[in-house]
């Protein structure tokens, strides 16, 4: 049931779209933006929005006295995520991308068209030459570096489905979530293996970096984690993490080479070279 | 072992810390990327310098296309 404060917000808002500007903020909102944000919801993102981020009378500018904090990078990374959907939701109300609603709740179109706009042969000969000019000189973020234009390729090519790829974005989002939610009552709680959820997956971080050390000669970074976190989907911490990685790893591993893509948003364990063969018939020199 | 980076904070106006995500350059200007300490929100700002005071200043940006412009050109950055 909607609160007092709720209904008073919502009566409020809909004074402002009788009106169709927000004078309020100084800035002008359109009619035919706030028509296709048919989604009160969506309107009172556009409003907070224009209020956050817009200049209007009266604002005074704030002296730049950045501090230094230390955080952790697994941390970063999933806010970074995080921050990117919540921008992708923002830019979909305000009609620049074709609508992760996720938040916004407004409706999923041509997604792909927006943000997935990627000529294969074009990036896959930006690398190359990257890769012979000597440009991607650290090997592990080169290998990172095509392995995700080489996904988001693959995207295109599995995905005629918005609604599809926009349930795959929502599991990635709701998984981070329940890893990082500072809510989440489990997430300082010890398991049946003495670990908390942050020290099972920095343990699961641990053996994964030593296993494609040692199968691949190469360094995993936290976004790779992140994939291969996300692979497994709901994580289960009463397990032992070495355990978990290992069925997964080997879960994986086992699917490339046999050719049958389980996932196809991931491709982490899979050496670029055949991928880029596999998928493209590219054979890098 | 915990694997820790370094990042600015800085407070804005409505009295939230914000980690500054990045930095953009575009046309010019320099704009920072933030993402709320607390909660899930975040905010893009302007640096300016302002004539005859030594500090830099955040802005609020001066419509909303220059707020969509510098979002979307942060999301290019990341391939997505």
């Amino acid at each position: 049931m909607e609160s007092y404060d709720d209904l008073k917000r919502k009566a409020q808002l809909n004074e402002y779209l009788r009106n169709n500007t927000i004078s309020e903020y100084g800035k002008e909102i359109s009619k035919n933006t706030l028509s296709e944000a048919n989604n009160l919801e969506a309107q009172s993102k556009i409003i907070e929005f224009a209020k956050k981020n817009v200049k209007c009378d009266g604002d005074q500018n704030i002296v730049y006295r950045p501090q230094q904090k230390r955080v952790s990078k697994i941390k970063m990374k999933s806010d970074i995520l995080i921050l990117i959907q919540k921008i992708l939701s923002i830019l979909a109300v305000l009609g620049i991308v074709g609508g992760i609603g996720m938040i916004a709740n407004i409706g999923i179109n041509n997604w792909e068209d927006h943000i997935i706009s990627v000529d294969a042969e074009k990036k896959i000969s930006t690398v190359m030459a990257g890769r012979s000019d000597g440009i991607n000189a650290d090997k592990g973020k080169e290998w990172y570096e095509v392995r995700r234009f080489v996904n988001k390729i693959i995207e295109q090519k599995s995905y005629d489905n918005s609604d599809e790829l926009y349930m795959q974005l929502a599991r990635i989002y709701t998984g981070l979530e329940s890893v990082t939610s500072k809510d989440n009552p489990k997430l300082n709680d010890e398991n049946e293996n003495g670990y908390t959820p942050e020290q099972w997956i920095e343990n699961i971080y641990d053996s994964l970096r030593e296993k494609v050390l040692e199968d691949y000669g190469m360094e995993i970074g936290p976004q790779e984690l992140m994939d291969f976190l996300n692979s497994i989907g709901k994580l289960p911490y009463d397990r032992d993490p070495y355990e978990v990685m290992l069925e997964y790893y080997n879960k994986y591993k086992t699917a490339i080479e046999n050719q049958v893509r389980v996932n196809p948003n991931y491709v982490v364990l899979l050496p670029v070279e055949e991928v880029l063969e596999a998928e493209f018939g590219v054979v890098l020199d | 072992m915990q694997d820790d980076v370094k990042i600015n904070v800085v407070t804005l106006e409505d009295g939230k810390e914000y980690y500054e995500i990045k930095k953009l350059l575009l046309n010019d200007n320099e704009y920072l990327i933030l993402s709320a300490v607390e909660g899930e929100d975040f905010a893009v700002r302007k640096l300016i310098k302002e004539e005859g005071q030594e500090d830099l200043f955040i802005s609020k940006l001066d419509s909303e296309e220059e707020v969509k412009k510098v979002l979307k050109t942060f999301l290019d950055s990341f391939n997505i």
